[in-house]
C-alpha cells in the first residue's frame, strides 16, 4: 500500500488549493494553471501538471461566479484530471485530461452546492449564539464550516490515487472516444468566453470586441500588447463618453 | 467612561480575518457570518462592556450580506468606523438611526460593488493573470503559474489593505460619494471596454475548432502537365477545402461562431452545465459522422 503515502500528500495538496476558493486568502492556487503544475509536482510529472492545468485554464478563464451562482468547480476537477493523468502510465494524455477536467467539473460542482446548503444549518446555530449574545461562539461556527472547502477538495483526491491507480493504469481509450475528448477539449474554452461576453457586453461596447479579435486573428497580436491598447482605449472611451461632462469642463476652462 | 479607539492593530486584525470572508457562505444569508468573523477581535474591544449592544450588533451583521470578495474589505472599513462612532455613544444617546445604517450601507453598497467586482476583477483581471501564465505553462515554462500567482497576490494583498483604510477614513461618506458620481459607472464601463477587447483576443487564440469538411466537383479544368503545358481536360476532380476559404477570409472565424453561439444561448437563459453538455453533444456528433461516414465535419 505505498499508494496511501502518496495518496495523503496529493490529499493535502488538492485540500489546499480547494480550501483557496472559499476557505480563505484567494490566493488563485485554485485555478488550474496553479492546482496542475502543484498536482504534477508531487506526482512527479511536472511537465503533464503543466499541460494539464494550462489546457484546463483556458477552458475555465472566462468561468466566473457571477452574484450567487456557484461555477463549476475548475479546482477540484483539474486535480483530480492531473493526478488521473500522472498515474495512468500514459494511457491517458494531456488533451484526454483536459476533456475529463471538463466533465468532473460538474460533478464537484455538486459537492460544492452541498456545502452551501449544509452551511444553512450553521448559519441558524450562529443565530441562536447571536440572540444569546456570545461573539465568540457565534464567530466560532466559522470553525466549523471552514474545514468542510479543504475536504470538499481533499477527499475525491485522496480516494483516486490510493484506489483508483490500478483501474486508471488499465485504460485504453479507443480511437473514437479519444477523438470525441479531443475535440470537446479544445470547443469548450466557449462557455467560459461566452459567459464573460454576456456579462461585459452592451451593445455600443460590441465594437471592442470586434478589435480584440481582428488584432489577434488576423495580425496575430498577443495578449499583453492588446491588453495595452484596451486600458488606452477604455481611458479614452470613459473620458469622452457620452458628452455630457465634456462640453461643461470645456465651458468653464474657456471662462478660466 | 474611555473613548474606544480603533487602532492599528485592529485594522490589522480585521485586515487578516476578512481573508475568510466566505467561509460560511450559504444559499440563505452569504457571506453574513463570514463578514462578521472579521470583527470578532474589534467587537471584543467595542461592546464587551455592553450586552445589549453586542447583541443587536451580532444580529445586525448576520442580515443577508452577499458580494464580490476582493471589495467587501472597503465596506468592512466603513461599517468599522460606524461601529466604532455606536460604541462610543453615551448610555442615554439613542443610536437606533446609527445602527441602522450600517446594514443600509451594506446593502447600498454590496450590489454596486459586485457589478465591478465581477466585471473588473473576475471578468477582466484573473483572466489576464491567468491567461499570460497559462501561454508560458502550454509552452512548457514552469515560470508560467509563478507569474499568475505573484501577478494576482501583489493585487490581492496591496488592494485588500488599501481599500480597508480608505473605508474606514472614509466611513459613512463612501456611500454618498458613490450613490452621488458616476464613478462606479465609469469603472465598469471602462473594465468592460478592456475585457471585451482581452475577450476578443483569449476567442481568437484559444477556442479551436476548424471544419474537415471539403467540397469535391467534377467538371472540365486547365490542368499544368510536368513538362508545363496547359490544356483543357475533362472528368477532372477539383477538391475545396471549407477550412482553406474560411482562413482566406479571416482565422478563427469558426470559434467567433461558437462564442456569439453560446452566448446567444446564454443570453435565453441556458446554463453553463446545460452548455457544456451541448459542447460534449456536439463533438460526440460531429466524432461518431466521422467514425461512420468518413465525413468530418468538425476537428
Amino acid at each position: 500500500m505505498g499508494n496511501i503515502g502518496q495518496a495523503l500528500i496529493v490529499a493535502l495538496v488538492a485540500g489546499i488549493c480547494e480550501w483557496d476558493i472559499y476557505g480563505g486568502f484567494h490566493t488563485q492556487i485554485n485555478r488550474p494553471i496553479l492546482v496542475g503544475p502543484l498536482m504534477g509536482l508531487v506526482l512527479g510529472n511536472l511537465s503533464m501538471g503543466l499541460a494539464v492545468g494550462s489546457g484546463l485554464e483556458f477552458v475555465f478563464l472566462g468561468v466566473i461566479s457571477v452574484g450567487a451562482a456557484i461555477p463549476p468547480d475548475a479546482c477540484s476537477a483539474t486535480a483530480l484530471a492531473t493526478a488521473a493523468a500522472c498515474i495512468s502510465n500514459g494511457a491517458i494524455s494531456a488533451n484526454q485530461a483536459v476533456s475529463l477536467g471538463v466533465a468532473l467539473a460538474s460533478v464537484a460542482q455538486m459537492l460544492q452546492m452541498a456545502i452551501w446548503t449544509i452551511n444553512i444549518g450553521a448559519m441558524h446555530k450562529a443565530d441562536e449564539y447571536a440572540e444569546q449574545g456570545d461573539l465568540d461562539k457565534t464567530c466560532g461556527v466559522m470553525y466549523w464550516t471552514l474545514p468542510l472547502w479543504f475536504l470538499q477538495g481533499a477527499l475525491p483526491a485522496f480516494f483516486l490515487v490510493a484506489f483508483g491507480s490500478d483501474v486508471v493504469a488499465k485504460i485504453v481509450l479507443p480511437g473514437w472516444l479519444s477523438n470525441w475528448l479531443n475535440l470537446a477539449g479544445g470547443m469548450m474554452a466557449s462557455v467560459g468566453f461566452a459567459m464573460l461576453f454576456v456579462l461585459m457586453n452592451k451593445p455600443k461596447l460590441t465594437p471592442f470586441f470586434m478589435i480584440g479579435f481582428v488584432l489577434a486573428a488576423a495580425l496575430g497580436m498577443g495578449l499583453v500588447p492588446t491588453a495595452v491598447l484596451g486600458l488606452a482605449a477604455a481611458l479614452l472611451y470613459v473620458n469622452n463618453d457620452g458628452g455630457s461632462a465634456a462640453p461643461e469642463k470645456r465651458r468653464r476652462s474657456r471662462e478660466a | 467612561m474611555a473613548e474606544k479607539k480603533i487602532t492599528q492593530a485592529d485594522i490589522n486584525s480585521v485586515y487578516w480575518r476578512s481573508f475568510y470572508d466566505m467561509g460560511a457562505i450559504n444559499y440563505e444569508r452569504f457571506q453574513s457570518l463570514g463578514y462578521l468573523f472579521a470583527f470578532q477581535k474589534v467587537f471584543h474591544k467595542l461592546y464587551d462592556d455592553d450586552p445589549a449592544k453586542m447583541k443587536r450588533a451580532l444580529k445586525r451583521h448576520l442580515e443577508m450580506f452577499n458580494t464580490m470578495p476582493l471589495l467587501i474589505p472597503p465596506i468592512q472599513g466603513t461599517t468599522l468606523a460606524l461601529e466604532e462612532k455606536i460604541a462610543n455613544a453615551g448610555p442615554d444617546e439613542d443610536t437606533t438611526e446609527l445602527e441602522d445604517s450600517v446594514n443600509n450601507i451594506k446593502v447600498g453598497l454590496m450590489g454596486p460593488f459586485a457589478g465591478i467586482g465581477d466585471s473588473l476583477g473576475w471578468g477582466t483581471f484573473r483572466p489576464i493573470a491567468c491567461s499570460i501564465g497559462a501561454s508560458m505553462a502550454a509552452a512548457g515554462s514552469v515560470l508560467g503559474p509563478i507569474v499568475t500567482f505573484i501577478i494576482w497576490n501583489v493585487f490581492n494583498f496591496a488592494f485588500r489593505y488599501i481599500s480597508l483604510v480608505y473605508g474606514y477614513k472614509m466611513g459613512t461618506s463612501m456611500l454618498s460619494t458613490i450613490k452621488s458620481s458616476n464613478i462606479v459607472d465609469k469603472i465598469s464601463t471602462g473594465a468592460s471596454v478592456l475585457g471585451l477587447m482581452v475577450l476578443g483576443v483569449l476567442t481568437a487564440s484559444w477556442v479551436s475548432l476548424n471544419t474537415g469538411l471539403q467540397i469535391t466537383v467534377t467538371g472540365n479544368a486547365y490542368v499544368t502537365d510536368a513538362a508545363g503545358n496547359t490544356t483543357l481536360q475533362e472528368g477532372v476532380e477539383i477538391t475545396t477545402k471549407i477550412q482553406e476559404v474560411l482562413d482566406g477570409l479571416i482565422p478563427s472565424i469558426l470559434p467567433l461562431c461558437l462564442v456569439m453561439f453560446m452566448a446567444s444561448l446564454m443570453k435565453k437563459g441556458w446554463t453553463t452545465t446545460k452548455l457544456i453538455v451541448l459542447v460534449f453533444a456536439i463533438a460526440l456528433v460531429s466524432t461518431l459522422i466521422a467514425q461512420f461516414t468518413g465525413v468530418v465535419i468538425f476537428c
